[in-house]
């Protein structure tokens, strides 16, 4: 072992003074690989410690055989090819893709890799990226839900704007938001109804889009993003969905604003 | 015999480099790591504990109701497993349990970050352990458990993340000689950098707010939930937003290409981390960019040999 060392020394495959430089190292070692007419003898099979290969037999310059070479590459080449397909499918996937996704959801999920259709085009001036705030009431009697004289109460992020805490309750509700907007109200109920379940005293819950320096008067008129009763039988909680009356310029019939 | 030479697809993968040559890539990339399990420490208890919007029960009733049972069933997490083992008990959904996953995530960070060189001072399985894979191994894995676990709440750091532990976990901490695994890693790492450098602005390009000039400005216009409000400074003027819209948008594929030149790494790197800077401050998404500037440590410049 000891001989090893002092061999592997006198290429400068490790030494000292290349510690802080690995890439020229590496550069460095790089034409040992590639034997010329004038260098007959290949310096790194006589220089380098070869380690042991995964398959059990020796390495050639400290290269992996060529039996782990091939299935390495063949790794390597379907997870970055299973990579784009997940990334690049991200605004709206062929069908070719999403049976890809679908074959390689295993691997896509139980490793994390996948890109689940998730922002990462940072912004796109949608009403998903407006910010939400959940507001909660209590429902005085004879007073209809969409009533505008009804006092909400908004329960704010915690922790600093911008930072985990609040980019955490932000993602919450601009999914509520994405559900409600696809008229999945009950998956919107689903992730909303724990927040309010044990303040006996709320009987109404809404996600509220707020206006930003980008958004129009229109999109700011429907600002309700989902609006719901809370009805408790017991211990269990429920939340209906109620249609909130939004302002238009069309003209409606009698029950219009 | 003479070996034949390595043709250039095995010299790019697998010619042996030292573990050196992933040093920075390790370090920082720990350091997210650790950073991202402090970041989620303090509301644990609002969102995972019993009863809470994601704790486990909640979240398996959901995927019920969405109908997404099937795809829910590869989102593996320890946390998933104990929480379900411990059902009924106070251990089940407990947020001293979350915490303490946490903990552990934070301590596993910091030991793949200083694997190598206690490696190096040590003897024996000590020294096997940490020299090897296992340390970054672990953390992946924990990190992946933990990723699993909030899905909902998880955005676009944590894919990016995992995806980069992942490679870096094939290679060793510590060789006394070259290794074609640290090449291997090191490579994967660039191509993957690459790849989302490339894909992020393509999907910029599908929003109409990268082409009319005010994307960097929809980034930071919902300002109640920034870090940075830039309502009424300088960054209002028209200049300043669309230059700053077109330099997002070129940014990343930009300083991939300046990165790979000798003489423009140092300015690719620059144009990289003002990149990432300037989405860390205009956007909340500040893990994902202090990721993505540790991987383009990852993007070697072109030698002479590979030219």
């Amino acid at each position: 072992m000891a001989k090893r060392k002092k061999q592997k020394k006198s290429s400068g495959g490790g030494s000292r003074d290349s510690v802080g430089n690995g890439e020229n190292l590496r550069s460095k070692t790089t034409p040992r690989m590639e034997p010329t007419p004038a260098e007959p003898k290949n310096p790194v099979t006589t220089t380098a410690v070869p380690e042991p290969s995964v398959s059990g037999t020796p390495d050639q310059g400290g290269l992996p055989s060529v039996a782990v070479q091939a299935l390495v590459s063949v790794l390597v080449v379907a997870h970055l090819v299973i990579l784009l397909v997940s990334y690049t499918s991200i605004i709206e996937p062929s069908s070719t893709q999403a049976s890809l996704i679908e074959k390689a959801a295993p691997y896509l999920r139980m490793t994390h890799f996948s890109a689940d259709g998730r922002p990462f085009y940072l912004a796109h001036g949608n009403s998903d990226e407006q910010p939400h705030r959940l507001q909660v009431a209590t429902l005085p009697k004879g007073v209809a839900a969409t009533d505008s004289s009804i006092e909400w109460t908004t329960i704010e992020p915690a922790g600093t704007a911008g930072l985990a805490e609040s980019d955490r309750y932000a993602r919450w509700m601009a999914l509520a938001d994405t559900l409600a907007a696809s008229e999945q109200s009950s998956l919107a109920a689903a992730i909303l109804g724990p927040m309010v379940k044990t303040d006996a005293s709320i009987d109404l819950i809404r996600v509220l889009r707020l206006p930003t320096m980008l958004t129009t008067v229109e999109d700011d008129a429907n600002a309700v993003a989902y609006l719901a009763r809370v009805v408790r039988d017991g211990d269990a909680t429920r939340l209906v969905s109620v249609q909130s009356r939004r302002l238009t310029t069309s003209v409606r019939g009698e029950d219009g604003p | 015999m003479k070996p034949e030479p390595p043709n250039p697809w095995t010299r790019f993968w697998f010619t042996p480099a030292p573990v050196e040559a992933l040093a920075w890539v390790r370090g920082g990339l720990c350091i997210v790591t650790a950073l991202y399990f402090v970041s989620v420490f303090s509301d644990v208890a609002f969102w995972y504990a019993q009863d809470a919007p994601a704790s486990t029960t909640n979240l398996s009733e959901f995927f019920r109701t969405a109908e997404l049972t099937s795809d829910a069933r590869w989102m593996v997490s320890p946390l998933y497993w104990f929480d379900a083992l411990t059902r009924g008990s106070s251990w089940s959904e407990s947020v001293a349990v979350y915490r303490a996953y946490l903990v552990i995530g934070i301590i596993l960070s910091v030991v793949a970050a200083i694997a190598g060189p206690i490696s190096k001072r040590s003897n024996g399985w000590v020294a096997w352990c940490l020299g090897g894979s296992l340390p970054t191994l672990l953390l992946w894995i924990w990190f992946v458990g933990w990723a699993n676990r909030v899905v909902l709440l998880a955005g676009i750091c944590e894919p990016i993340l995992s995806v980069s532990l992942a490679a870096l976990a094939i290679a060793p901490a510590m060789s006394a000689t070259p290794s074609w695994r640290v090449t291997l890693a090191k490579r994967l790492l660039e191509i993957q950098t690459t790849l989302f450098a490339f894909v992020t602005t393509a999907l910029m390009l599908f929003g109409n707010v990268w082409w009319n000039g005010t994307g960097a400005y929809a980034l930071a216009a919902p300002e109640e939930d920034r870090f940075l409000s830039v309502a009424g400074t300088f960054f209002e003027n028209p200049v300043i937003y669309e230059g700053t819209t077109a330099f997002l948008l070129i940014g990343l594929p930009l300083a991939v290409w300046l990165v790979r030149r000798e003489s423009l790494r140092a300015l690719g790197l620059g144009v990289w981390w003002v990149w990432c800077a300037t989405v860390a401050l205009l956007s909340a998404e500040m893990i994902y960019a202090a990721t993505l500037g540790v991987l383009i440590l990852s993007v070697e410049k072109r030698s002479h040999t590979s030219e």
